[in-house]
């Protein structure tokens, strides 16, 4: 039996993509003219992210997105991500997620929150579900305290998987090759890959596909 | 070298100024924490329907600020005070801090040292009053320690005797030299302040006149200005510290604490009392200041009441051992800034939390919470229109005032009188935002040397040296520990929700409830008067021995 479960955030447990919340940040700077330079970044973002062919690029979305958090306070991200954290994220939780979860704690498995959104959002969720380690984006911040706008590598990236995902999964003792992994999106499919028991949790098409493919189980239920 | 409870052990302390925030928190910090400690003596003015026993007995059993003493000793609360504690009544004001002398030839040569908290620390105090209290009373407190056998006087001072400077304050007393270099006599400045005050009683017409007080103001702030103190308050107790530096009948230890402000823990969490620094500060930010003319990066040097009450213990531990510095700074500058920046981010970031001053409606509740104060430079930035406001609110005011319906309405107009009571009615409340605008610029005018125009360091090399030397177990309950603060916590989680609580209601002119009282069970015991051995004889006047 699995080791360790780790759960993709975005998806798995949330409906809610990173991309809104470095949204609802970059809205709520404190100053107006950061307001709407922000507002301007999603104008650019929103088509990387969610755009045709080509033009999608949904890592220089995010990377964009957080950009627009330049010479905000590290206390501003991490009150402004509590109150993210709890007013949008833990409300709308995916039931069939957290069912999962449950399955998991009662296993007494390891459990290991992934996700590409900032550690100032995903730890006070980690810490409301009962997650022992959470894998996630920290802003880089200068002498002030200030974010510069780049995230701290190493930088996990919306398609999940590789090498220094497994190296960071094994500075807290996960091995993957012994856990449970969930995932929802097509960019999660190499992270699933390498699981011992991948699970595609009510999957996006692409995903969806893959499952079938390679034979995983899928679980259907209601997102958020 | 000698602990902090070996130095307690057995002494007795002459205490003044236990009724203010700081007196009370270090007392009770010191029965709580000091059992070794052996006596208290806590002098106290009696009030004309309330002696000084009654009020100690009140504290006791009501203060906040004595609540863990409650709890942890119930019902055996007296038998506490009355090991350790005595009551003196007595005047800060008054030759000899008001001790009969009797009294105070049997009580000195017991006494092991004097700490003197009293003191005005209002911003524009009468400026008789000011020297009164700072001044003379602090020099009624080292008359009293001339006369106990080791001369020992420990007087709670502010950082900000400093005056107008920017940078690095260190922790020293230079007597006779006042902030911005001038050479000066305390003792010549308050007589010629009194004389300067006294032609204008004289000129308005007596000194209980309106325009008396506000003519002494006036000139005592010109006087404290060119000697490079900004306000009253920091120039009367930097006088004192410059007659008591004079003195050499005394030994005394500087402890300046700069802005103190909530509990961090001790009595409890957010505990404060009265009208403080930040409280305004805050009720407004966190209300409509959305500009507020403070310098973003200068220091907002706070310091939570408990960590003061630590370091004014290792103080006069240190005193009582005998190796006491002469100037003590008890602030955060130095070791863990503040900003006012940071002040204004966690103020507004509060309100986002949920924190918002009661009496606002939904649209303004949302306002609030999306549109957060900024610090802004008062001399140049063009955005900063309170000043033009007020005068705004005021020219449309004055138009109000002198409306008549007959003269100013056209004939054939119908109800002419509801226009006439709507046009009183804008009046009553052009008037009232008007006053309320020139409040908060006056307000904002009094904190400007502190928030605006200078940008302070105070050393604390003294407080940090001390604790690094304190054993384990002595470094936890008494040494320094303002390195591990986390400001966003306290500012968050303790000071707004104490201000709120605890001060905030003084500025909507409600009143603080304090905790149920619980019966003491019996007085404090008071010191008794006692008549002069036959033959001895005390001069009264200030700085007189005996």
């Amino acid at each position: 039996m699995p080791d360790a479960a780790l759960f993709r955030l975005e998806g798995t447990l949330s409906p809610r993509p990173t991309l809104t919340a470095a949204a609802w940040l970059a809205l709520n700077a404190r100053r107006v003219r950061a307001r709407l330079l922000g507002l301007s970044s999603f104008a650019l973002a929103g088509p990387l992210s969610a755009g045709p062919g080509l033009l999608r690029d949904p890592g220089r979305a995010l990377r964009l997105a957080w950009s627009s958090l330049e010479g905000m306070s590290e206390d501003r991200l991490v009150v402004l991500g509590e109150v993210y954290a709890e007013e949008h994220l833990l409300g709308a939780l995916s039931e069939v997620g957290l069912g999962l979860l449950e399955e998991c704690k009662r296993r007494e498995m390891r459990l290991v929150l992934l996700s590409d959104n900032l550690d100032v959002i995903a730890r006070p969720v980690a810490a409301h579900l009962g997650f022992d380690v959470v894998i996630s984006n920290a802003m880089e911040l200068d002498a002030h305290d200030r974010a510069t706008g780049e995230l701290r590598p190493p930088v996990i990236g919306p398609a999940l998987g590789g090498r220094r995902l497994e190296e960071r999964l094994a500075e807290h003792g996960v091995d993957l090759r012994r856990s449970s992994v969930y995932g929802s999106h097509g960019a999660d499919s190499v992270l699933l890959g390498a699981a011992e028991l991948p699970c595609a949790v009510t999957p996006d098409r692409e995903l969806r596909r893959i499952a079938r493919d390679c034979d995983w189980p899928v679980v259907e239920g209601r997102l958020g | 070298m000698m602990g902090v409870r070996e130095s307690f052990r057995g002494r007795h302390l002459l205490v003044t100024g236990f009724t203010g925030f700081l007196g009370k928190v270090w007392v009770a910090f010191l029965l709580d924490h000091l059992e070794e400690v052996g006596r208290i003596t806590l002098l106290v003015r009696g009030r004309r329907d309330e002696s000084a026993v009654a009020r100690v007995r009140a504290i006791f059993e009501s203060s906040p600020a004595l609540r863990p003493l409650r709890d942890k000793h119930g019902d055996r609360l007296l038998e506490l005070v009355r090991d350790k504690i005595e009551v003196l009544e007595g005047d800060a004001k008054r030759p000899l801090l008001g001790i009969d002398p009797g009294t105070l030839a049997h009580l000195a040569p017991r006494l092991d040292a004097v700490v003197h908290c009293a003191g005005l620390t209002d911003f524009s105090p009468d400026p008789i009053q000011a020297i009164d209290v700072n001044v003379i009373g602090a020099l009624h407190a080292a008359d009293v320690a001339a006369r106990t056998p080791d001369r020992r006087l420990v007087h709670v001072s502010t950082c900000f005797v400093a005056g107008e400077v920017d940078g690095d304050v260190p922790e020293v007393v230079d007597p006779g030299v006042s902030p911005n270099g001038t050479r000066f006599d305390a003792e010549m400045e308050m007589v010629s302040l009194r004389s300067a005050c006294a032609t204008v009683d004289e000129r308005e017409g007596g000194p209980r006149k309106m325009a008396a007080r506000r003519g002494r103001v006036e000139i005592g702030t010109k006087r404290a200005q060119a000697l490079g103190w900004p306000n009253l308050y920091t120039y009367s107790k930097g006088l004192a510290e410059h007659a008591l530096a004079a003195r050499d009948d005394v030994r005394v230890c500087f402890v300046r604490p700069s802005i103190v402000e909530c509990a961090r823990s001790y009595p409890f969490p957010g505990w404060n009392e009265g009208l403080n620094t930040s409280g305004p500060i805050v009720w407004m930010c966190s209300g409509f200041a959305w500009k507020v003319p403070m310098r973003a990066d200068n220091c907002f040097d706070v310091v939570p009441v408990d960590t003061v009450a630590r370091g004014m213990t290792l103080a006069v531990a240190d005193h009582l051992a005998d190796r006491a510095p002469e100037v003590v700074q008890l602030a955060s500058g130095d070791h863990n800034m503040f900003t006012f920046d940071r002040a204004l981010d966690l103020t507004a970031l509060k309100v986002r939390r949920g924190y918002v001053p009661s009496g606002v409606s939904a649209l303004e509740r949302a306002l609030l919470t999306h549109l957060d104060s900024t610090a802004m430079d008062r001399g140049a930035d063009r955005s900063y229109l309170l000043p033009a406001a007020q005068r705004a609110t005021q020219w449309l005011r004055d138009r109000f005032r002198g409306f008549d319906k007959d003269r100013h309405l056209p004939r054939g107009v119908a109800n002419k009188d509801d226009i006439e009571a709507k046009v009183k009615d804008a009046h009553l409340k052009l008037n009232k935002t008007s006053m309320l605008l020139k409040s908060i610029e006056q307000v904002w005018k009094s904190y400007q040397p502190f928030i605006h125009d200078f940008d302070y360091r105070f050393s604390t090399r003294n407080v940090r040296a001390r604790t690094a030397q304190l054993s384990e177990d002595e470094r936890r309950a008494f040494g320094w520990d303002l390195e591990t603060l986390s400001w966003r916590t306290y500012w968050m989680d303790v000071e707004i929700p104490g201000l709120d609580r605890w001060s905030l209601p003084l500025l909507r002119g409600k009143d603080v409830e304090g905790d149920e009282p619980v019966d003491l069970g019996g007085d404090p015991p008071a010191v008794p008067t006692r008549a002069l051995p036959a033959g001895r004889e005390t001069r009264l006047d200030a700085g007189g021995a005996e």
